[in-house]
């Protein structure tokens, strides 16, 4: 019979949790649903257990009964991201790994023709084991027949434990307590108030009753545990990255030669993409320099592209920018993708009257020759202090302009500096009047002000008095005494 | 040059006025300012305290408000006389009751239509004056409407965006021909609540302070200014300046001149309201003394009338009369309560049940002629039934003549720290930590940082506490008072604005009680106690099984079996003696009669246990120590109570007799008492009573004690009318669990949620008093428990003697302790029922078609259980009947039901709690054989122990307490089959076993036990988990209320 073993990480969320704050090892901890006080627990260690804390009791209800208790919550991220991590790992014993889709913990490997790796699947477990517990998660592996058969077990016992035949397996699975599956709890509450505690219990009620009571999940696991249901191992795909790497037999300094070398390895990837009807949205291109380390580039682009042009030219700029003076010897060029939509819909697809495609394709250039960071629009802020009032961001790509249909008339404009400039001390004896900008403005000739601004109490605090002044070559400046480092500065100019 | 701060919020202005209007009138005086004007956003809420302040530190206080106009602008409207705040109140009446709770918006025509003796200022970032569409239309409508009561306001707060506005409002004035006045928008009295400010604003839309932004003030510049600084700021524009002053000279408006009146009664014949009410109080003396009026009484009443008349308060007490007249015709049970029932004439208009001449009750502490404040007649209406008077009082009196009175929600320590620390960012489980090392009325401080783990050096929780502190006291929303009525001859509209409440057909005015108080107004009182419920409830039982016609009037006086009963404090589900502490009492004190009742509900209050008058009075009681008075002249005051102060009335006395108050001194003292926590104000009395008191030779030792006690006083202390109508429905309640145990039992399970004792509990008391309950059952239980005849073969249960009485009745309990079955269920079970009886589980799914969830329930609660279907078999055919397809076949059982595991004893009653919070069978019952193996003792065995006997015992806790006079100390019931034991856990017990005390429902207890004068309490030395195969299961405790 096929071989096949269940690995259980039990609480894994919660186990997630304390890997993340190894400092709550001491104290009782739970996994909450939402960061909110009314919250309810849904994982608790043994420590919270011994305080009276237990799964479903509100948040704020536990912390009267544990004053020290810490808790979080885990996103759906967190876990496949967990999950991701100990298939990665997993795939180092067995490369057939198949995830339980709706437990989160629990994993199925094939456990067949391990004979020539180890001495016997009781070490092949115990190795997996270790190699878990160093990578800080408990768990239980259960190596058996069936897959209702181990996972039963594994859920019901702790540590390594190998069936020799499947009459044992059988046996232990009919003793386990339903309450140690991960059965949908109104199911097994329901069956728990029938005194149907196990799953010879379960097993002895009437399938069609099942089924009409509790519905096709229940009915499910039923057959699964009857044998009824044989389903094979779906072990996890791996994804392989769509990269390409070439080695060259001499440093290459000439960006020409390695822009056509670029273009060979590019243009296979973009076939091998298109096979899988996606389409480029970003590329990362890696040389190796020969005595330098070595140089890496990321180019996106503004809409997902299959031409391989335009792409080029995107690289051509960075290349062209570039001093390869020690040369190349290893080129590598990785490629991510996106799926598009296919060309017939694309064509009735409304387009613009603007070419905003274009318009994409010239930022990009920009962006490919000064940086990503040179195409940037503003972007107004709910703040008070004129710094703060708008962010610089990235533009990614052109779009259609919507103007304020009735613009308010403005006389005056201000031209802010990135940051205030420092101003020199204001001398306490201003024989000429106060010289801000030097002889060279000459003196103030009126002040308008103080407009005030104080804030940020609860982050130290900020107090300008802002002014505009008059200087008196007719210059408008906008300046302010910050009280608290008792300085002035010039804000900007008026216009 | 002095100038009139037009634009002041107080935090009457909901999260946005960061100062107590009491604040800015004082910091208006510090600063030398003459006037000041409240004006809270879409509201008076601010004006009455603030009124009170300017009156007594004279300042004068112009009143007006923010107005909210459905565009989201606002103008700002001040009454200029009576006529003036009348508009605004109706205008803002108009706007609050047109919007949700919480909200207010007018049209302009409203404002036009409201302009009457009211001035208008037109200003501020929010007004259209300012904006960049030109008002025309509106502002020429303004002016029409206002006339030369229209002023365009400049305000300036330091901010460049106000310089284009300004201009715009500038031109605009000239154009319309507008004065214009300086303002600023004062929402503090002083720049540092700046950062309070802040965090108001952020809880009002729900940010934090990082995330605010523009929402927030961009400069604390909303202070009140000194004169000086306003002058400065408008240094450019003296006249607007001087024009604040022209505008305070033209408001002579004050709270004052509310000439309130009392809603006159349509009288018959044209009598006079002081006639009606001698003919209405004389009927009923000859009625209440069955013709035969005592000349003290008719002394009595006559005096009272006198009073009554001259300070014209016959309207509230026609008025009370006519409520309680509606109650009597509609046979709702009520009483009056309080002060009240030291009235004659209360008593003989049958408003109160207590006979004041005959008790020697003290008519000025409810009304006298020096006070001439209104009286406070409070009445008490069976719960379940309260809400009809209520509609009757919005009937007779209309909408606009009748409202209810707010209670305002306040900021207590812990929705402060949760508040503060949200619009702080802090993390939400931290302030949840904190909030509950809070106790209700502690502050925040850096100890209690400290114990919820957090860094009290760290800034933001240094902010934390300043700003937590600060907050305290701030109204955080408007709430309804549970039975303040304002009842006005005039529409209520015109003296303070009516608004939605979140109750529908409720409004509610924007004063709470205390400022209805302050302005000396009448407030009708309609309270609803569910002990009245359950007597109401008992009668008619009483009634339709047995003929027996009784009422609290009819119930035989001083019944010496009832008192029996009271002394052995077998009183659960007794109206005020049913408390864990009140039973520790009644055996020591021993009532034997009423009066005696009368000092039992009031003894177990802070207010004698702080002061340390309880054990003195019961030695004095029991002949232990002679009965002595701190002075000769005392002996009048103090010997209904064996020379121990025990009620309020006694505490003004004695400051009259003893420290030479005068009757109006005194009852400064009574509401100084009332108000020490907020206000301080009772340590001004604090020398003066002692040292006064000394001086006429009373020992300093019991002085100090007279004050201690009436500080506590101020925590809860009972005047003797009030215990007096108290111990009337303790005495029924008593009577009638004494002589009709199944009918109390029943009444007092209909009349739930009430009381001290969970329904489990009470049902466990009431088998130990040998009453049947029998469990819920579809064939046989309505919605209500009702009463069953017992068949005479177990005549042993009978506690009656013969004839109709005899007839033993069980309590079948009713459908609705059915967790989760709705009354639309019942109907349904109810209609199907009148068809025919139910023949099986089938018929009945078939028949009623109730949802799967309530046919669980049903199944789980044991309510199938007479059609002979164990209950796990029952719960899984109902679950497939549910499910069935076509709800008009009949429904065929085609398949086997599998075979369950039967349920035992134990499971029986687990699931009895678990789908109906109570059994009929006591959880512990089939423990007691577990527990006797373990050397455990049941409460009966515990209760006939000796003195100082060190035992282990084991029971389910129904009551968890820790009085604040005890301190420290914490006291649980715990109770098993047999009865209830009491425990006493010292703070070092409680310390080590603190998880255990607050949550476990089944405890251990090693300790001490101690006896004394037939009370037994068991000193605690260590808790433990009762080892058992299985943990019974129970209702919920009553803990830490």
């Amino acid at each position: 019979m096929a071989r096949l073993a269940c690995v259980d990480v039990p609480a894994f969320p919660l186990q997630l949790l304390l890997r993340e704050h190894p400092d709550w090892k001491e104290l009782p901890v739970a996994v909450v649903a939402e960061d909110r006080s009314n919250s309810s627990l849904l994982w608790v260690n043994e420590k919270a257990r011994r305080a009276r804390v237990l799964p479903g009791q509100r948040y704020v209800q536990a912390l009267s009964l544990a004053p020290d208790l810490r808790a979080g919550t885990v996103s759906r991220h967190e876990i496949e991201k967990g999950v991701e991590l100990l298939t990665d790992r997993l795939r180092h014993y067995m490369p057939e790994v198949e995830p339980g889709p709706d437990t989160p913990g629990v994993f199925w490997l094939n456990a067949q023709g391990l004979g020539r790796l180890y001495k016997n699947l009781e070490d092949w477990a115990g190795a997996i084991s270790k190699d878990l517990l160093k990578a800080g998660f408990l768990c239980t592996i259960v190596v058996g027949f069936t897959r209702f058969g181990t996972y039963a077990a594994a859920k019901s016992i702790l540590g390594v434990k190998v069936f020799q035949d499947a009459s044992e397996e059988n046996r232990v699975a009919r003793r386990v307590k339903l309450d140690r599956l991960e059965i949908e709890p109104a199911v097994r509450d329901a069956l728990d108030k029938l005194g149907v505690r196990t799953v010879a219990g379960f097993l002895k009620l009437p399938a069609k009753g099942l089924l009409k009571r509790f519905g096709v999940e229940a009915h499910r696991l039923y057959r699964l545990a009857a044998g009824d249901l044989w389903a094979p191992l779906r072990p996890h795909p791996v994804v392989e990255p769509l990269e390409r790497q070439f080695l060259l037999d001499a440093p290459d300094s000439d960006s020409e030669r390695l822009l056509y070398l670029v273009k060979r390895m590019l243009d296979s990837l973009l076939a091998e993409l298109a096979l899988k009807s996606k389409a480029l949205t970003e590329v990362a291109l890696r040389l190796v320099l020969d005595r330098e380390g070595e140089y890496g580039e990321r180019i996106r682009t503004a809409a997902p592209t299959v031409d391989s042009a335009q792409i080029l030219g995107l690289i051509r700029l960075r290349l062209e920018s570039l001093r390869l003076d020690s040369g190349v010897v290893a080129v590598h060029l990785t490629v991510c993708g996106t799926k598009v939509l296919p060309e017939q819909d694309l064509l009735f697809t409304e387009k613009p009257r603007r070419d905003l495609e274009a318009g994409s394709r010239a930022l990009d250039r920009l962006r490919a020759e000064f940086g990503d960071t040179v195409v940037v629009r503003a972007n107004l802020q709910n703040n008070h202090l004129p710094q703060a009032s708008f962010r610089w961001e990235a533009m990614e790509k052109t779009t259609i302009p919507h103007p304020r249909r009735k613009s308010s008339p403005r006389l005056l404009v201000r031209r802010i500096y990135e940051r205030p400039l420092l101003l020199p001390h204001r001398s306490r004896h201003e024989s000429d009047g106060w010289l801000l900008r030097g002889l060279e403005q000459g003196p103030v000739q009126k002040f308008v002000g103080p407009y005030v601004f104080s804030g940020g109490w609860w982050a130290g605090g900020v107090h300008r008095e802002y002014y505009f002044v008059n200087m008196l070559r007719g210059e408008v400046l906008w300046v302010f005494y910050d009280r608290k480092r008792r300085r002035w500065f010039l804000e900007g100019r008026v216009e | 040059m002095t100038y009139v701060p037009l634009w002041c919020k107080t935090n009457g202005s909901f999260l946005e006025g960061a100062s107590h209007p009491e604040e800015l009138v004082e910091e208006a005086q510090r600063l030398g300012l003459r006037s000041l004007a409240v004006t809270d956003r879409d509201g008076v809420y601010g004006v009455v305290r603030a009124h009170v302040k300017a009156k007594e530190i004279g300042v004068q206080l112009l009143i007006g408000a923010q107005v909210t106009v459905e565009d989201d602008s606002v103008i700002l409207l001040l009454a200029q006389n009576r006529r003036g705040y009348a508009s605004l109140c109706r205008l803002l009446t108009v706007g609050r009751l047109r919007s949700p709770k919480g909200e207010s918006s007018v049209s302009w025509g409203q404002i036009y239509e409201h302009q009457d003796g009211l001035l208008a200022l037109w200003g501020g970032e929010r007004s259209l004056l300012v904006g960049e569409t030109d008002p025309g239309r509106v502002a020429e409508s303004l002016r029409e409407a206002f006339e030369d009561r229209f002023y365009a306001m400049v305000v300036r707060h330091r901010r460049d965006t106000e310089v284009p506005q300004e201009a715009r409002l500038r031109e605009r004035a000239v154009r319309h021909k507008l004065p214009i006045v300086a303002a600023v928008e004062v929402l503090y009295h002083t720049p540092e609540r700046r950062d309070l400010q802040d965090v108001l604003t952020c809880l009002r839309y729900g940010l934090t302070v990082r995330t605010a932004g523009l929402q927030t003030k961009p400069n604390a510049e909303h202070a009140l200014r000194t004169p000086f600084s306003f002058d400065q700021i408008f240094a450019d524009d003296p006249s607007a300046v001087t024009r604040t002053e022209e505008i305070a000279a033209r408001c002579d408006f004050s709270l004052d001149q509310l000439r309130y009146r009392y809603p006159a009664e349509r009288l018959p014949d044209g009598t006079t309201s002081a006639e009606w009410l001698y003919r209405l109080t004389m009927e009923g003396a000859r009625r209440r003394y069955q013709d035969d009026v005592p000349s003290s009484v008719l002394r009595q009443v006559k005096k009272e009338l006198r009073v009554i008349e001259e300070l014209d308060y016959c309207g509230y007490f026609l008025t009370m009369y006519e409520i309680v007249q509606f109650c009597r015709a509609n046979e709702i049970l009520c009483q009056g309560r309080g002060s009240a029932a030291n009235s004659a004439v209360c008593y003989c208009l049958g408003i109160t049940a207590v006979d004041p001449v005959r008790m020697g009750l003290l008519f000025e502490r409810f009304l006298s002629k020096e006070r001439k404040e209104p009286p406070d007649i409070d009445l008490d209406i069976m719960h379940q039934r309260r809400e009809e008077v209520i509609q009757f009082v919005y009937n007779k009196y209309g909408r606009d003549k009748a409202a209810m009175v707010a209670n305002i929600i306040r900021y207590r320590a812990r929705s402060a720290v949760r508040d503060v620390g949200k619009a702080l960012g802090l993390p939400k489980a931290s302030l949840d930590r904190l909030a509950k090392v809070l106790s209700h009325c502690d502050g925040v401080s850096s100890q209690a940082l400290r114990h919820a783990g957090l860094d009290p050096e760290n800034p933001i929780n240094q902010h934390l506490l300043r700003l937590t502190c600060e907050i305290q006291d701030f109204p955080r929303h408007l709430s309804i008072h549970p039975g303040g009525f304002l009842l006005g001859h005039e529409p209520v509209h015109d003296i303070v604005p009516i608004e939605n409440a979140t109750m529908a057909d409720r409004t509610v005015i924007q004063w709470d009680k205390d400022d209805i108080s302050s302005l000396g107004f009448f407030k009708v009182d309609l309270l609803g106690l569910g002990a009245l419920t359950q007597l109401d409830l008992c009668f008619r039982l009483l009634k339709r099984h047995r003929g027996i016609d009784l009422s609290m009037a009819t119930i035989r006086k001083d019944d010496p079996e009832t008192f029996d009963m009271i002394c052995r404090a077998e009183t659960v589900g007794v109206f005020q003696i049913e408390s864990r502490a009140q039973m520790a009492m009644l055996p020591r004190l021993r009532p034997r009669h009423y009066y005696d009742l009368v000092i039992e509900v009031s003894i177990v209050r802070p207010g004698p246990v702080t002061g340390g008058m309880v054990h003195p009075y019961l030695r004095r009681r029991n002949g232990e120590e002679p009965v002595e008075y701190p002075h000769p002249s005392l002996k009048p005051v103090l010997e209904k109570t064996l020379g121990v102060p025990l009620f309020q009335e006694q505490v003004m006395r004695l400051a009259v007799v003893a420290a030479d108050y005068t009757p109006g001194e005194a009852d400064q003292l009574r509401r100084d008492m009332a108000a020490w926590r907020r206000t301080g104000r009772i340590e001004k009395h604090r020398e003066r009573l002692i040292s006064r008191m000394q001086a006429k030779g009373i020992k300093e030792e019991f002085a100090r004690r007279v004050f201690e006690q009436i500080r506590g006083f101020g925590e809860y202390g009972f005047p003797e009318s009030h215990a007096a109508s108290f111990a009337l429905v303790t005495y029924a309640a008593a009577y009638l669990l004494r002589h009709h145990p199944a009918e109390f039992t029943c009444a007092l399970l209909n009349a739930q949620p009430m009381g001290f004792y969970s329904p489990a509990t009470i049902i466990n008391d009431a088998r130990r008093r040998g009453v049947e309950v029998r469990p819920v059952d579809v064939r046989l239980s309505d919605w209500d428990c009702t009463l069953e005849k017992i068949a005479l073969l177990t005549p042993t249960l009978s506690p009656q003697g013969g004839g109709r009485n005899s007839i033993p009745y069980a309590v079948r309990m009713g459908l609705r302790y059915v967790k989760s079955l709705g009354e639309r269920d019942w109907k349904r079970v109810e209609s199907a029922r009148r068809k025919g009886i139910f023949v099986s589980i089938e018929d009945f799914v078939r028949r009623t078609r109730l949802g799967e969830g309530a046919l669980q329930v049903l199944s789980e609660a044991g309510a199938f259980d007479g059609f002979g279907k164990a209950r796990r078999a029952a719960l899984w055919d109902v679950c497939g009947f549910a499910r069935e397809p076509s709800p008009n076949l009949p429904l065929e059982s085609t398949e086997e039901t599998p075979e369950f595991p039967k349920l035992d004893e134990f499971e029986t009653i687990a699931w009895d709690y678990h789908a109906s919070s109570h059994s009929t069978g006591h959880p512990l019952a089939p423990l007691r054989e577990a527990l006797r193996v373990q050397d455990l003792p049941d409460a009966e065995t515990v209760s006939k122990m000796k003195h100082g006997r060190k035992i282990r015992y084991a029971g389910l806790v129904i009551c968890r307490q820790r009085p604040r006079t005890a301190s420290g100390v914490t006291f649980m019931t715990l109770e098993d089959e047999t009865g209830f034991v009491n425990l006493v856990i010292w703070t070092r017990v409680f310390e080590r076993y603190a998880v255990l005390v607050k949550t476990a429902p089944f405890l251990g207890v090693t300790g001490k036990l101690e006896a004394r004068d037939n009370v037994v309490h068991l000193i605690a030395d260590e808790l433990w988990v009762p080892s058992l195969k299985v943990q019974p299961q129970h209702g919920r405790s009553r803990d830490f209320h």
